[in-house]
């Protein structure tokens, strides 16, 4: 008995350090007395013991204690997620700092006021189509960042579906095998256990979980009442890849088919960043930028420029719908591939109303004609509106079309692009359906998340860019036409702009962003105190738990001194019996010789 | 509690990194100074600090804005002060000239630095800052100035401006800019003439015609805009003027020239007035003395006072043919110091063969009847104008009333024969085959002659060689009227382009048909496209073709046409003819012409007397319904259109206006003088120092007499060159200097005097208010040789020949031109140096804002700064006390630690 005690006591020891182990008691019981028999029984009384044997060997755990941290694990995991996607988002705006973005529109209007000072310069022109550029530059920093965050939650995503998979796999393994060994009441797979116990805890940190012993010593686990692990059987998660804008995005499902709602964890944290929290900042900034861009060019085109020309835009090109090629081309050839080897057939295909015919020739194995030739012919044939790319992202390497257009956007509330439809139709020849490209799929930008901003082909007027002279200083004099190379009104007008009060629905542009910045600021204070709580909640538990389950190396060290003492006390017993044997056998007996 | 080895360790560890979190905030707070760095550290704060460093950030660009528009507004003020130094020499020198005798080399030496200051006034007035014209508007590129030179070259006449009004502004806060820049309008041109009409909004003009504009002629289409008219009068050279059209359909010209004024001519119709550029009874222009001109170069009688005065066609002249004829004159208080005055100025019987003798002869009778000279009298283009001596903003328009009648109390204008439309010249073709000449005959009725006889046909030949021009045919025709009996009767002249005859006999007596016109060789007349009739009285439609008309059924189908006795063909007057219109669509205007006609042909009364047609304006067809008898004797009103059944002249675009077929011709030039900088320096030279001189003078004789003919046969050929015109004239014999002026007159259509000076010296001088430039006359013999001998007589110049107007007080004597320091042409100078100095207060005062407001901006700034420091700083010596603190809390915990960890009962057991 002693010296099972004492292996528990070693064991206990050598693992005071083992993640997830709980300390473990040898539970002892005497053995039943002897009963006496007969005549002569009675004389004295009591019975004789048999002595001692270990019962079990049972864990020290407190379950209510596990099931307390398991649902506050999940707590934690989400809001330590979602404050490091919030700081990131946060981040991108880079303010507070002397370079943030609300410097850049700063630097903007700046610049205007300072064409203002000097219309007749080609050098406050040139400062000042350096500065536009820098704040398109900005805006398109600023969104590939937006686009990367985007990317890296659904990566995120992806990961922590497989960890719960492995997680679940794990557990269902070890259900079998402590299932096998605990086939009677005081065999107890302790270490097994821990082990499961260890994974239910990293799981809970992942996703929100709901676990009960079964008879047979199996855990089933739950996610939002559907079985994720059964006995040895695990129903997987699955990570339903679709291809946006933005990249691969990932639903959640059950391997039945049905969604997953999930309540907690990091999981949960990552799916609402994706889906709250991203896209409504992105938003917000897409607001800010549209409503620049607009406003911007509303004005300018009403300017006259030093060539004394007018009605022109200073931001252009604005991407309102976009469709996806899925059937990716060779990486080595992307636009280059022929159209035999990308397997188009001749005939005609239709965008709009424009009819794009291929020919037997065209087609043909020996032909020069390739997919990036018969895109230009639908850039020709739209006057630009439809644009085809190789979307690289994600290594998908499928064609886009894009329609550019200039959006028509109501800064009232939600922001909603009208843009007229790509509308892509297939005649005889297969182009569309052999780049993978169904025209029922036309993806509204900037309505529908994920967001992709119109910042993405943000750029200056061509014409602006060619020639300083077509930057709009002046107002139309009374007859409408070009006033003169001194005439400032419009800079002046434009200069005014970061303060005209309805630039966003009833906010200025610098209010409204600054509402933007604030926001997320608020919500990373709220989550940064969120994320302290809940460590310091976290803290607790674990303190408690350590304080049930943890190896107290004293006390082990008291338990393994009483272990020995006991031992050394059995073995002072059986020499005593010895010696009392070895009178009797011995040394009796000489009276009679 | 059981407290395990392991929670010693966690709780230890836990501390131990909040510790260091703590540590790493603080390090950061201090290293960058700040008490948060990023917007979720205190997002409260971070608003702030982002409203504090954009408004922190437009301040510094505020603030450049303030020192670039404080250096520019600095740079003015200094230019401004230059320009004040120049006035201030400017009223010395005037006053120096009041208080000596001067000799006219004295007069010289004075005019010859006023000429200087003039230029330094022009170059400092073309001052620019860093290569933009700051007196400029928005113009800033280009040179806003420019002095107009007098043919030697050197001395400035005028100073035309070509900047604009625009002002430019600097924005100093978020609510309110400064403007930087004076116009040169406003400051060297403050009270330059700017007339503005009451236009016609948006509509169009239903004529064409023409008008004047500082004696250039600028023609109007009908269908014009006002915006095509603006574009006309801009796209015409040499106008002086700008003009433009506000948003509310008003038109203003704006004179370009330092001392020019807008003078507005109507010529044959109302056009300005119709414009609302000239205002029949509310006069108030301003500074300028009220002028009325009576009679303008049409011979139109103006203002609704009827003037038996007639002035001289070419060859013809005027005559007063009895002792009746008077000018009534009443002049108000604002006038004639206070008191009205009115006068009835008799005019001498007899002929004036030009517009000046009859001038001299109005002006001697004004001062005999007057007892004084109140009223100048001139010749303004050909036209008799009047002109009180009092002007100023007090003196109005209508303190000058002109009235008068004759005999008969009406003086129509005699009937008026429109001929040629090109001023190309016909190609007359020898049709009879005769005599190489084609004619033609004018039966003079009775009306028409001075002694009411009914004269027989007059065979008028007209030279098929020489009838090159319209000029030669005008010319070739007055010769034949000349040698007959026509002669003093009748005339041909050019108008408006055109041919046209005039019978030289007037009042409301004088009938159209008393002058007609019949071929002598078939086909004259209409090879001169002279038509023997007036224009037929017309009803012109209002809706184009396309898109046509619609008549639907029973509807509005039937309308009236009711001829007069003129129009009837038998001077009955007949009932109202319905015309019934049968149903459908008629797309163009043919169509329904054609209707229109089937329903008159079946009409007795009708039938031959009127009809329809199809006219083309503008390459849009129109209906209309004309008669058929023409002639003076048809009156418009004799055919009128009504609805039977409601709506359908309205239905059928028929409504139009009816066009009668003579324009009124009563149209007012406005005089008006510019009174500025340039303006006062340019007339204290002129008016004060003004020394003789040539340049009114267009052609100098050397070998002539005064009355002396050119000596030139009846076949050579004048050519007249000016204003980069040339124009040939046929000579004839009886032509002499007065002849040359009154062509010369009659081409440039400005004044032409012939002078005569002390010294005997001839010249023909420029008498009107226009420049002319290089002016050149040679003579041809018939075979087109160049008759040398009489270029040499003319001393033609190459440069502007101004008119005699700037520089009349050359020609007045030493006395004339004595003045005391009261003289308000000082009073000018002094206005000037005010203006220029009332400019330059507004300058300093604008500088002053500017740094007021840059001084404000510092302390703004400041104050922003603290704010932001406040919000977002971090207090240093709290954080390194706050820091040295944890440091200790550190250093006990670790050492605490090491002790708490390292042992464990195991360490004691033996």
């Amino acid at each position: 008995m002693a010296q099972a005690a004492l292996d528990t006591v070693s064991h206990n020891v050598a693992n005071a350090n083992t993640e997830g182990f709980s300390r473990q008691r040898v539970d002892i019981v005497a053995t039943s007395a002897l009963p006496v028999p007969g005549i002569s029984q009675g004389a004295e009384p009591g019975q004789i013991g048999t002595g001692v044997r270990v019962f079990a060997v049972t864990r020290i755990r407190d379950e209510f204690l596990e099931f307390v941290f398991r649902s506050e694990n999940g707590v934690a995991g989400e809001s330590e997620e979602t404050k490091n996607g919030l700081e990131n988002i946060e981040s991108f705006f880079n303010e507070v700092g002397e370079r943030g973005f609300a410097q850049v529109i700063e630097n903007f209007f700046n610049a205007w006021e300072v064409l203002s000072n000097d219309p007749e310069s080609r050098s406050t022109r040139a400062n000042l189509r350096d500065v536009a550029q820098s704040f398109i530059n900005s805006v398109q920093d600023i969104d590939d960042r937006f686009d990367i965050e985007s990317r890296r939650l659904n990566e995120q995503i992806r990961l922590k579906v497989e960890e719960v998979n492995l997680f679940a796999k794990q557990i269902a393994n070890l259900n079998e095998q402590i299932s096998s060994i605990e086939c009677s009441e005081n065999l107890r797979a302790n270490d097994l256990r821990d082990s499961r116990d260890l994974l239910v805890a990293q799981l809970s940190r992942l996703i929100n979980v709901d676990v009960h012993e079964d008879s047979f010593s199996a855990y089933s686990v739950n996610v939002a009442g559907h079985s994720l692990v059964e006995k040895h059987f695990v129903s997987p998660l699955e990570a339903d890849a679709s291809v946006t804008s933005a990249g691969l995005s990932y639903t959640l499902k059950f391997s039945s088919g049905l969604p997953v709602n999930l309540t907690s964890g990091e999981l949960s944290g990552l799916i609402k960043l994706r889906e709250e929290t991203l896209p409504d900042a992105w938003h917000s900034f897409n607001i800010v930028v549209s409503a620049m861009v607009n406003r911007v060019n509303e004005l300018h085109r009403q300017g006259y420029g030093l060539d004394e020309q007018t009605n022109r835009d200073f931001f252009i090109d604005i991407v309102t719908r976009e469709l996806y090629g899925l059937n990716p081309l060779p990486v080595l050839t992307g636009l280059d591939t022929k159209l035999s080897d990308a397997g188009v057939t001749s005939g005609d295909f239709f965008i709009g109303n424009e009819r794009i015919v291929i020919t037997d020739d065209d087609v043909s194995p020996d032909s020069d004609v390739t997919v990036g030739d018969i895109l230009q012919a639908i850039a020709d044939a739209t006057d630009g509106q439809v644009r085809g790319e190789l979307d690289t992202v994600g290594g998908t390497n499928g064609v886009i079309l894009r329609l550019h257009n200039p959006p028509d956007i109501d800064f009232g509330g939600s922001a909603s692009v009208h843009g007229d439809d790509i509308d892509a139709k297939e005649g005889t020849s297969n182009f569309l359906s052999a780049l993978g490209i169904d025209p029922s799929m036309e993806v509204e930008i900037s309505q529908d998340p994920p967001y992709v901003n119109i910042s993405k082909s943000l750029a200056l007027n061509p014409l602006i860019r060619q020639d300083l002279d077509a930057i709009a200083a002046a107002r139309p004099n009374e007859d409408g036409g070009f006033s003169g190379p001194g005439d400032n009104r419009l800079a002046l007008e434009m200069a005014d702009l970061k303060n005209f009060r309805e630039f966003v629905g009833g906010d200025s542009l610098s209010e409204y962003y600054r509402g933007t910045v604030v926001t997320i600021g608020v919500k990373v204070q709220e989550i940064t105190r969120l994320t302290h709580n809940q460590n310091m909640i976290m803290e607790q538990i674990n303190q408690r738990r350590e304080s049930v389950s943890g190896v107290s190396l004293d006390e082990e060290a008291i338990s393994m001194i009483k272990f020995q003492r006991a031992l050394e006390a059995a073995a002072r017993m059986i020499s005593v019996a010895d010696q009392i044997l070895d009178r009797i056998i011995n040394n009796m007996g000489y009276a009679g010789r | 509690m059981r407290v395990t080895h392991n929670s010693l360790v966690n709780n230890f560890l836990s501390r131990l990194t909040d510790l260091d979190r703590k540590l790493m905030v603080l390090q950061t707070k201090i290293t960058t100074g700040n008490e948060f760095n990023r917007p979720g550290e205190n997002p409260a704060g971070a608003s702030q600090v982002l409203a504090i460093e954009s408004t922190l950030e437009q301040l510094f660009q505020y603030r450049d804005n303030m020192h670039d528009g404080s250096s520019r507004l600095t740079f003015v003020d200094g230019n401004l002060a230059a320009i004040g130094d120049y006035l201030h020499r400017t009223r010395e020198l005037a006053v120096q000239g009041a208080n000596t005798y001067l000799t006219s080399t004295d007069r010289r030496a004075i005019t010859s630095e006023l000429n200087q200051i003039i230029h330094g006034v022009v170059t400092l007035s073309n001052a620019d800052y860093n290569k933009r014209f700051v007196y400029a508007g928005y113009q800033t590129l280009e040179k806003p100035f420019e002095a107009v030179l007098a043919s030697d070259g050197v001395t400035p006449v005028d100073v035309i401006y070509k900047g604009d009004r625009g002002l430019i502004a600097r924005n100093i806060n978020m609510d309110s800019d400064i403007d930087i820049n004076f116009t040169g309008k406003e400051l060297f041109l403050e009270q330059t003439e700017e007339l503005t009409g009451r236009a016609v909004t948006g509509e169009e003009l239903n004529y064409s015609g023409f008008f004047r504009i500082n004696g250039v002629t600028v023609l109007v289409n009908q269908s014009d805009t006002l915006m095509d008219i603006r574009d006309r009068i801009n796209g015409t050279e040499g106008v002086g003027v700008v003009a433009k059209v506000d948003p509310n359909f008003v038109l203003s010209l704006e004179s370009l020239s330092a001392v020019g004024e807008i003078r507005l001519e109507d010529t044959g119709g109302t056009i300005l007035e119709d414009l609302g550029l000239i205002m029949k009874g509310a006069f108030n222009i301003g500074l300028t003395p009220p002028v009325l001109p009576l009679i303008d170069s049409q011979g139109a009688i103006k203002t609704g006072a009827v003037i038996p005065l007639f002035p001289s066609p070419p060859g013809a002249g005027v005559t007063i043919d009895d002792t009746n004829d008077r000018l009534v004159l009443r002049l108000g208080p604002s006038a004639n110091d206070g008191d009205y005055l009115r006068v009835a100025v008799m005019l001498r019987q007899g002929n004036y063969s030009t517009m000046s003798e009859l001038v001299d002869m109005v002006q001697e009778r004004i001062v005999a009847d007057m007892g004084e000279n109140k009223i100048i009298v001139r010749d303004n283009v050909g036209a008799l104008e009047l002109e009180t001596y009092e002007s100023g903003s007090s003196v109005v328009m209508e303190d000058l009333v002109v009235g008068g009648a004759d005999e008969s109390g009406n003086f129509d204008t005699a009937s008026v024969l429109l001929g040629l439309t090109a001023t190309g010249g016909p190609e007359i073709a020898d049709t009879d085959g005769t005599d190489g000449n084609d004619k033609f005959s004018i039966d003079l009725g009775i009306s028409a002659h001075e002694l009411g006889m009914d004269l027989d046909p007059v065979e008028i030949d007209i030279d098929a060689d020489i009838a090159l021009t319209l000029t030669d045919l005008v010319e070739s025709i007055n010769a034949s009227i000349r040698k007959s009996k026509l002669n003093g009767l009748v005339v041909a002249r050019e108008h408006l382009g055109r041919l046209e005859f005039v019978t030289l006999k007037q009042g409301e007596d004088v009938l159209g048909s008393d002058l007609q016109f019949a071929d002598v060789t078939a086909g004259t007349l209409a090879a001169l496209s002279i038509s023997n009739t007036l224009t037929p009285a017309t009803v012109v439609g209002t809706a184009p073709f396309p898109p046509g008309v619609t008549i639907t059924a029973g509807v509005d189908d039937t309308f009236a046409i009711d001829l007069g006795p003129s129009a009837s063909g038998d001077w009955s007057d007949p009932p109202a003819q319905n015309v019934i219109l049968p149903a459908g669509a008629y797309a163009t205007a043919a169509s329904l012409a054609g209707a229109i006609n089937t329903e008159i042909l079946a009409n007795t009364v009708l039938n031959g007397n009127v009809e329809a047609a199809v006219v083309n304006i503008l390459g849009v067809d129109y209906v209309e319904v004309r008669t058929l008898a023409t002639g003076s004797n048809v009156d418009i009103s004799d055919l009128q259109l009504s609805d039977v059944l409601p709506g359908t002249l309205l239905n059928l675009g028929l409504n139009g206006p009816t066009v009668p077929g003579g324009g009124s011709t009563d149209g007012q030039g406005i005089e008006t003088e510019a009174e500025n900088i340039f303006a006062s320096l340019i007339r204290l030279r002129d008016d004060i120092f003004g020394v003789a001189s040539k340049d009114s003078r267009l052609v100098d004789l050397k070998n002539y007499d005064e009355d002396e003919f050119l000596g030139l046969t009846p076949d050579d050929r004048i050519e007249i060159t000016a204003n980069g015109v040339t124009r040939r004239l046929l000579v004839q014999g009886y032509t002499t200097l007065e002849h040359l002026a009154s062509e010369i007159s009659d081409f440039l259509g400005i004044g032409v005097e012939v002078t005569v000076t002390g010294e005997g010296t001839i010249f023909l001088e420029n008498i009107s208010n226009q420049p002319v430039n290089g002016m050149s006359i040679l003579a041809y013999d018939p075979t087109g040789k160049s008759r040398a001998d009489f270029g040499k007589a003319f001393d033609a110049f190459n440069g502007t020949i101004l008119p005699k107007s700037t520089l009349e007080s050359a020609h007045l004597s030493d006395e004339e031109r004595f003045y005391d320091v009261s003289d308000p042409r000082l009073g000018d100078i002094d206005r000037s140096w005010t203006h220029a100095i009332d400019f330059r207060s507004r300058a300093g005062s604008a500088i002053r804002r500017l740094e007021l407001a840059l001084t404000q901006s510092d302390g703004f700034e400041i104050q922003l700064r603290e704010r932001k420091e406040l919000v977002q700083g971090a207090d240093i010596s709290e954080l390194i006390t706050e820091l040295k603190s944890k440091e200790n809390i550190l250093r006990s915990t670790l050492s605490m630690g090491s002790r708490v960890l390292q042992p464990s009962l195991f360490d004691f057991l033996g």
